[in-house]
């Protein structure tokens, strides 16, 4: 039953959290709320930047910060699903007798690093597909639960292609954010340098343990959304649909394939922890719509008239969003 | 927490708004009106027809403010989306679709609303008038303006003569009255006298030199052809009046003189004459005044008061000659009083006829009559249902829905007056009073006897007492003449 001691412990903690990782991670303050807010939320998230711009390290210092086992796999075209998942060995017991044991592997934490995901095959990458869903890994004909909570925190590298396979659409979908990390202003990247001459370790602390983060999970699902807010946030999801009958021209013209369900879900539940971080306890149009962006961009693929005129997913979302604030989007 | 005065001055924030938003547009509909109409009209080189334009304005405005007042007439919820536009993050919207639930984040998000809404100024709301609107409104009134100003022949094609048009609008006006005349089918001496008035203002509105001019030649005319009327029908009634008179004076004097041995022979014959006559001179009368008081041509009532006491004193006057009444005490004949009918009749006659005299001829009641009937003849002279011309009388006010015109029957004067005194005569009654008095207007041949006399009498009064055709206050009259007679 949340209380007041629940609120309080979450606007509490929400505050150290981000002050705690900002000791790490100099700018990229939305895309460190961001990943806060898909960590409390309990979804994976898929970082996507160059090489350099502190993916990794806004990865491990989340990890610091929220006290929990953190596990870090380094995917490449030969790493195998039971190099991920675990797999069984011939193990002697105490009477010499050889048995099969499941020999768990880097998916068993709570937090996960998949860092450079799509260098590895589909093959592997799917061996993430049950962990990052379900919470659950199969292997010899075993399901094993995994501790919660458990997040799966991915990146990838745009330019690179050669070598690598992009996610398929189901492990795509999986995750609830997509965070760009741009490359940090001139001041920003004096400030990193002259940071890590001193040392280039972490120095976020931990300030919350699971059970903390399962409370403020459990506090931020209780916020109030009135009807209007989520009608308007399936809106924006069916919006991106251009085979049903009452689509936009817009999304008819620039998409080819719209989000899932599991869009809908994201924005309404991230809705809550981001309205709740910000001091607020109900969320509003503005919580969707900013959300709209981290949700829907790794979703929503692009027509070949948006590919040809180089629109880029973001600006699909916001044509999508001035559409259904009833502004016509003019591209040209 | 009390949501509606927490509420409160934004509610009436927006109430000021709306309502300045509807007179926005209801004023910018209604320049848009007479826009719009003007424009017509001068496409069509008509002159500016200010009432049209007013009604359909007025009319315009008031639909529009309506329309708009109920549009943004603001509610409880319409508050709460307009706050939360403002900047308050859906937290009154939420608060008011959360407000039976009383979970720990929903009251929090109660508080948290109610504080917020408290701090909130309601200029937050926007400014009362939206600039658009603002533009909008006073395009409209510049184009009407604009508009209105414009010679009526601004858009006439170059072969275009002012003056042609003028004496094409006279032509049509007076050929449109004429034919009005002759539909009305008034008597033909009326219908004579009132053609030559139209032709001499046909000829005095053409040789007039201005609009003005004109305005005051159809005033003058409308003012003429009325007392024409008016005095035609007066004349009539008055002539009514005078045979009934003649006939009843004689038969009076005849009773008087009579041997009382004698009496029975005339009593019938003059009792009902005068039992029959009187409602009936009393009815026209009262017909006559009440047009004449609906156009405004009188205003005291002395000449209504006249014929009441005429018709009143008669009806006392022949009471105590009346056949055996049962339900009247019978007076000995010695304390009779000595009746003098014959100067009774006469006086009644001399007061009705000075009454009318007086009223007709009276100055300061020319300068009403003048007045009222250019509101009337306004109508006459561009209304086909004007009640003074109208042959039909179909429109009675005073009549019966189902009583239909007596034109056509052999009485034609009593035809013409009922519906010419402005549809307010019964004129089922008259029909039927007329029919019940025939017997009695040929007192000469005497061949038709009593007792025929009687039943036909009857049966016609059954008759009308079923279809509700005789008024409510000569009922008395004719129960207490039947039960008597019966």
């Amino acid at each position: 039953m949340v209380n007041e001691k629940y609120v309080l412990l979450f606007a509490e903690k929400s505050r150290q959290i981000l002050e705690q990782i900002s000791r790490d991670m100099v700018g990229q303050q939305s895309v460190v709320e961001e990943a806060v807010i898909a960590m409390i939320a309990g979804g994976n998230v898929l970082l996507e930047g160059v090489p350099g711009v502190g993916k990794t390290r806004l990865v491990r210092s989340m990890g610091r910060v929220f006290s929990l086992p953190f596990s870090r796999i380094q995917f490449t075209p030969d790493l195998m699903p039971a190099d991920v998942t675990g797999t069984n060995v011939i193990e002697k017991d105490a009477q010499g007798q050889n048995r099969l044991v499941f020999q768990k592997g880097p998916v068993f934490s709570n937090i996960i690093l998949a860092d450079e995901i799509n260098r590895a095959t589909p093959k592997t990458q799917s061996a993430l597909l049950e962990a990052m869903q379900e919470h659950t890994v199969t292997a010899g004909g075993r399901t094993f639960t995994l501790d919660e909570p458990f997040f799966v925190l991915a990146t990838q590298n745009p330019i690179e292609q050669d070598g690598t396979y992009p996610l398929p659409e189901a492990q795509i979908d999986r995750f609830m954010f997509k965070l760009v990390i741009g490359f940090p202003t001139p001041e920003e990247l004096a400030t990193i340098v002259t940071m890590t001459q001193k040392t280039m370790d972490e120095q976020a602390e931990a300030v919350l343990d699971a059970r903390q983060l399962l409370a403020m999970r459990e506090t931020a699902k209780q916020i109030p959304i009135m009807d209007e807010v989520l009608q308007y946030a399936m809106r924006l999801v069916s919006a991106t649909h251009p085979e049903l009958p009452d689509s936009p021209e817009f999304t008819r013209q620039y998409i080819r394939f719209g989000a899932s369900p599991r869009a809908g879900q994201a924005l309404v539940t991230a809705g809550k922890v981001r309205a709740l971080m910000q001091g607020r306890y109900n969320v509003s149009y503005e919580d969707i719509n900013a959300l709209a962006y981290p949700v829907l961009r790794h979703r929503v693929k692009p027509s070949f008239t948006a590919v040809t005129e180089q629109l880029s997913a973001d600006q699909l979302i916001a044509g999508l969003l001035e559409e259904l604030n009833g502004k016509k989007h003019k591209w040209k | 927490m009390d949501q509606p005065s927490l509420f409160r001055p934004f509610w009436w924030r927006l109430l000021g708004q709306a309502l300045l938003r509807a007179l926005l547009v209801g004023v910018t509909a209604g320049a848009g009106t007479v826009f719009l109409l003007s424009l017509i009209f001068h496409i069509l080189l008509r002159p500016t027809d200010w009432k049209l334009f007013l009604i359909l304005s007025g009319v315009a405005f008031g639909a529009c403010f309506l329309a708009v007042l109920i549009l943004l007439f603001p509610t409880k919820k319409t508050v709460a989306k307009r706050l939360d536009e403002a900047g308050l993050q859906e937290r009154a919207g939420t608060m008011l679709a959360f407000r039976k639930q009383s979970g720990f984040l929903v009251r929090l998000q109660r508080q948290d609303a109610i504080s917020h809404i408290r701090k909130a100024d309601p200029k937050i709301l926007g400014k009362p008038l939206p600039k658009r609107l603002l533009i909008c409104c006073g395009l409209c009134l510049c184009l009407s303006v604009t508009m209105l100003l414009l010679p009526h022949d601004v858009f006439a094609p170059a072969s275009y003569n002012e003056e042609t048009a003028r004496r094409q609008q006279v032509a049509d006006l007076i050929e449109d009255l004429r034919q009005k005349v002759r539909d009305a089918e008034l008597a033909e001496e009326l219908e004579k006298e009132l053609l030559a008035m139209l032709d001499q203002l046909e000829k005095e509105l053409l040789a007039a030199q201005s609009e003005l001019d004109q305005a005051a030649l159809v005033e003058q005319a409308q003012k003429a052809i009325s007392e024409k009327i008016i005095f035609t029908q007066t004349r009539h009634v008055i002539g009514k009046a005078l045979q009934e008179f003649s006939l009843t004076a004689p038969l009076g004097q005849q009773f008087c003189s009579d041997d009382p041995a004698n009496i029975g022979t005339h009593m019938d014959e003059l009792e009902n004459h005068v039992t029959n006559s009187t409602p009936q001179i009393a009815r026209l009368s009262s017909n006559i005044l009440s047009s004449l008081e609906s156009s405004g041509v009188m205003r005291a009532d002395a000449l209504y008061y006249a014929m009441e006491g005429f018709a009143n004193e008669l009806d006392g006057l022949f009471k105590p000659v009346m056949p055996a009444d049962p339900e009247l005490p019978e007076a000995p004949p010695e304390q009779t009083p000595p009746i003098d009918i014959p100067s009774v009749f006469r006086e009644a006659e001399t007061a009705i006829l000075e009454a009318l005299t007086e009223q007709l001829h009276m100055e300061e009641d020319a300068a009403d009559t003048a007045a009222s009937i250019t509101a009337g003849l306004g109508d006459f002279l561009k209304n086909e249902e004007d009640p003074l011309l109208t042959q039909s009388g179909q429109t009675s006010s005073g009549g019966s829905s189902e009583g239909s015109s007596s034109g056509g029957s052999g009485n034609g004067s009593t035809d013409y007056l009922g519906p010419a005194i402005g549809g307010l005569t019964d004129s089922n009654f008259v029909a039927t009073v007329d029919k019940m008095l025939d017997p009695i207007y040929d007192p000469i041949s005497g061949s038709v006897t009593y007792g025929e006399v009687f039943a036909a009498y009857y049966a016609e009064y059954l008759a009308a007492l079923e279809k509700g055709d005789i008024p409510e206050e000569l009922l008395p009259y004719l129960e207490r003449y039947f039960s008597a007679l019966s």
